[in-house]
């Protein structure tokens, strides 16, 4: 119904094309090694079909769905799921429109005009791209989470505030948890996980990463992006315990600072972009916010509210991005995730409002949106 | 609070807000996508591809202007005393043909009444071929033009249009006072830009050599042209027989034909010209125009701002030579013209120009 632009590429790869395989591979695999293992094919196929997720996860795994789908009670109305699932969906939703779209259009200038970006252009656009695909991947789950349980069904949590992690092994135990999961299970493991010594444990965690990097494109910046965090994810469990007398402040900005890096390669075009953005950083050369990327990003409702203000704020037209940007930081690392919200969920006036609120505003801001980061992986 | 309460208090709360902001936009209706304006609001035209359909279907008149940059200038006011018609103006800023004729077919259909179309044809599209388009596909509100009610939610679901556009309207409130700006000034841009030589040519970068090569245009790109011109100059002209089309192609400055010239295009141009002229000179309701061949108008280059666009002093002249018959392209003239225009800016002296 509302009027979305695929462009004939996309055609030629079905959507979520990495999410269904890999949720199929896990099946066989599964039924392979354990051959009691049995289903209906009505089962298999709603289990394959299920749409909530269908599109860019989380990864779920057959007998984490095929219970439910068998299970009576939840084929019942729930009107406690439905009041969770629309709030989630409803969180979801703002996170992807209203963060993650408004970032993305600077994210979007920025690349395509790196060179001309200077220091602070350059790590706003940076950090915007961290926020953005945080918000764009999470926003999703929360949509299919919420979704399902719309539907009374379960699925597994996805994101769990990675951005609040102190080294690069917390923060893949946080980030896209059914894909770490998946990696672990099905790769890590079966190379021999880390029963085989510590060079073969370290070599295993490397590749997995690899592969990982691998999965998510065909472009060595995806591989950069992967062999990187293998890297960084070996020198840490080399140095657990060094690790360990970090002032757990200096270990967090090491992560963030090093997450952010890594993220320029999984956004840039081309490796020959993402060491040109690295160098606009490094030269320290400070211009203030580009007006053609204010002009780029178009956030209307700010805008709006911005020019009700009086002329004594006027510097606010310039710098908003940057306030904004200081603002969703602190709600990534202050705030609870969906997840906790969900999880102490009381039916009331406030929630109800807020939700109201969101669905509203997200919806009038669709028809100027794009598509889902997460399709193309 | 009870789920359930709460369930139906977060349902029913979204789709009436949602409601009410979709009733708000399709009352006020700032794009006309529904209907004409109401009369007691002040709406303000600016946006051409979000805002022209809707004047091409849902206001009163029996005159179009219509094209591209080129017809930003026309006063209505001038147009509807010169010929005793009641026009609408609507450019759309480097258009191509199908997109104006696009446009045009879409009036057509709504308006019965239509007894006049002013065109331009831009000689810079000379050789674009039938399905070109300025913008990707993603750029075109499809939403305002398609007749699909369903998709309309990106019109009254929009938060641009509603803070930029309805609540807008909706403040100008008057009983009885409403108004629409005036097609006159909607999207002239006369008084916001220096004319003359030293503003031309500073917008003008001159290539350093003249070629030495004479471009021709090959087969294909004679057949593509082809096809564009029977498509979106004169398919409409044979369905209507009954609209007079006054179609004038664009009177660019010599430096516009300095660049030709340099190019080695010159030949081409004229070829794709007279493929124009002849394919519409067959219809008795073509009024075709042609400025290229007066240099009084093209080397003087106060009239122009850069090297094509020209003030409205020329848009002027331009309504009163359609109303007068004069510079009008005829089955007996063309060929003089064609040729005239070709020994014109063969022989111009470009560099004095340049010193």
């Amino acid at each position: 119904m509302l009027s979305t632009n695929m462009p004939l590429l996309n055609l030629l790869l079905p959507l979520g094309i990495s999410f269904f395989t890999f949720q199929q591979l896990s099946y066989i695999i599964d039924s392979y090694r354990n051959p009691a293992l049995h289903y209906s094919m009505i089962d298999y196929v709603l289990f394959v079909v299920f749409f909530p997720q269908l599109i860019a996860g989380p990864i779920v795994t057959h007998d984490e769905m095929i219970p439910q789908f068998n299970d009576d009670n939840k084929k019942r109305w729930s009107a406690d799921d439905f009041a969770l699932g629309i709030t989630a969906f409803a969180y979801g939703l703002a996170k992807k429109v209203l963060i993650a779209d408004t970032f993305g259009n600077f994210v979007n200038y920025g690349f395509d005009n790196i060179s001309s970006l200077g220091s602070l252009n350059a790590i706003f656009v940076v950090v915007a791209y961290t926020i953005q695909i945080y918000f764009d991947f999470s926003g999703y789950c929360d949509m299919a989470t919420g979704i399902a349980k719309m539907l009374h069904f379960d699925l597994p949590m996805n994101f769990n505030s990675p951005y609040k992690s102190f080294s690069v092994t917390e923060f893949w135990k946080r980030w896209h948890m059914t894909l770490t999961r998946f990696l672990r299970n099905y790769v890590y493991i079966p190379l021999g996980g880390n029963r085989k010594g510590k060079a073969k444990t370290y070599l295993n965690l490397w590749l997995v990463f690899l592969i990982s990097g691998i999965w998510h494109g065909a472009n060595y910046t995806f591989i950069v992006w992967g062999i990187l965090h293998g890297s960084v994810m070996v020198i840490e469990r080399m140095n657990k315990e060094r690790m360990k007398g970090l002032h757990p402040a200096l270990s967090w900005i090491l992560t963030f600072v090093f997450i952010n890096i890594a993220w320029i390669f999984f956004r840039a075009d081309s490796l020959g972009d993402a060491f040109a953005m690295i160098k606009q950083i490094a030269m320290l050369q400070f211009t203030p916010i580009s007006a053609d990327m204010l002009a780029a990003a178009r956030c209307v409702g700010i805008e709006k509210l911005i020019s009700y203000s009086s002329e004594f704020y006027s510097i606010l037209q310039t710098a908003y991005p940057i306030i904004m940007q200081l603002a969703v930081l602190f709600m990534v690392l202050f705030c609870k995730n969906t997840n906790e919200r969900i999880n102490e969920f009381k039916p009331g006036f406030k929630n109800a409002v807020i939700v109201i609120v969101l669905l509203s505003y997200s919806i009038m801001s669709l028809s100027q949106i794009s598509t889902f980061l997460y399709f193309n992986f | 609070m009870k789920n359930t309460r709460y369930n139906l208090i977060v349902v029913f709360g979204t789709m009436t807000i949602l409601s009410l902001i979709a009733i708000l936009t399709i009352v006020i209706d700032p794009y006309f996508h529904y209907h004409k304006p109401l009369p007691d609001f002040h709406y303000r035209i600016s946006n051409q591809r979000y805002q022209n359909d809707g004047v091409l279907r849902n206001f009163d008149y029996d005159a179009i202007i219509i094209g591209t940059s080129m017809i930003e200038n026309f006063k209505t006011t001038q147009l509807d005393e010169l010929f005793h018609v009641k026009s609408v103006l609507t450019p759309f800023s480097g258009a191509s043909y199908k997109e104006i004729n696009d446009n045009m077919q879409r009036a057509i259909g709504y308006n019965k009444s239509i007894k006049m179309i002013v065109r331009s044809i831009d000689v810079n599209h000379y050789f674009d071929k039938v399905n070109d388009m300025r913008y990707d596909d993603s750029f075109y509100p499809k939403y305002l033009t398609n007749d699909n009610f369903f998709d309309d939610v990106s019109y009254f679901w929009n938060k641009s249009v509603l803070f930029n556009y309805t609540t807008e309207v909706l403040c100008t409130y008057s009983k009885g006072n409403g108004s629409v700006t005036e097609f006159d000034e909607a999207f002239n841009w006369n008084d916001r830009h220096e004319f003359g030589k030293e503003a031309v040519l500073a917008s003008y970068e001159r290539t350093g050599m003249k070629a030495e090569k004479i471009m021709i245009p090959t087969s294909k790109q004679i057949i593509d042209f082809k096809e564009n011109i029977d498509v979106n100059l004169v398919k409409a002209v044979k369905e209507n027989p009954e609209i007079q089309f006054y179609y004038f192609i664009t009177p660019y400055s010599v430096v516009y034909w300095d660049s030709m010239d340099r190019d080695g295009k010159l030949d081409m141009v004229l070829q794709a010209e007279k493929m124009v002229i002849e394919s519409l000179l067959e219809y008795e309701n073509v009024h075709l125009f042609s400025f290229s061949a007066d240099l009084l108008i093209t080397a003087d280059l106060n009239n122009y701002k850069d090297s094509i666009h020209y003030s409205e002093d020329i848009n002027s002249y331009i309504l009163q030579s359609m109303k007068k018959n004069e510079h009008r392209l005829t089955k007996d003239n063309y060929e003089e013209y064609l040729k005239n225009v070709y020994y014109i800016y063969s022989t111009y002296d470009y560099d004095s120009l340049f010193q």
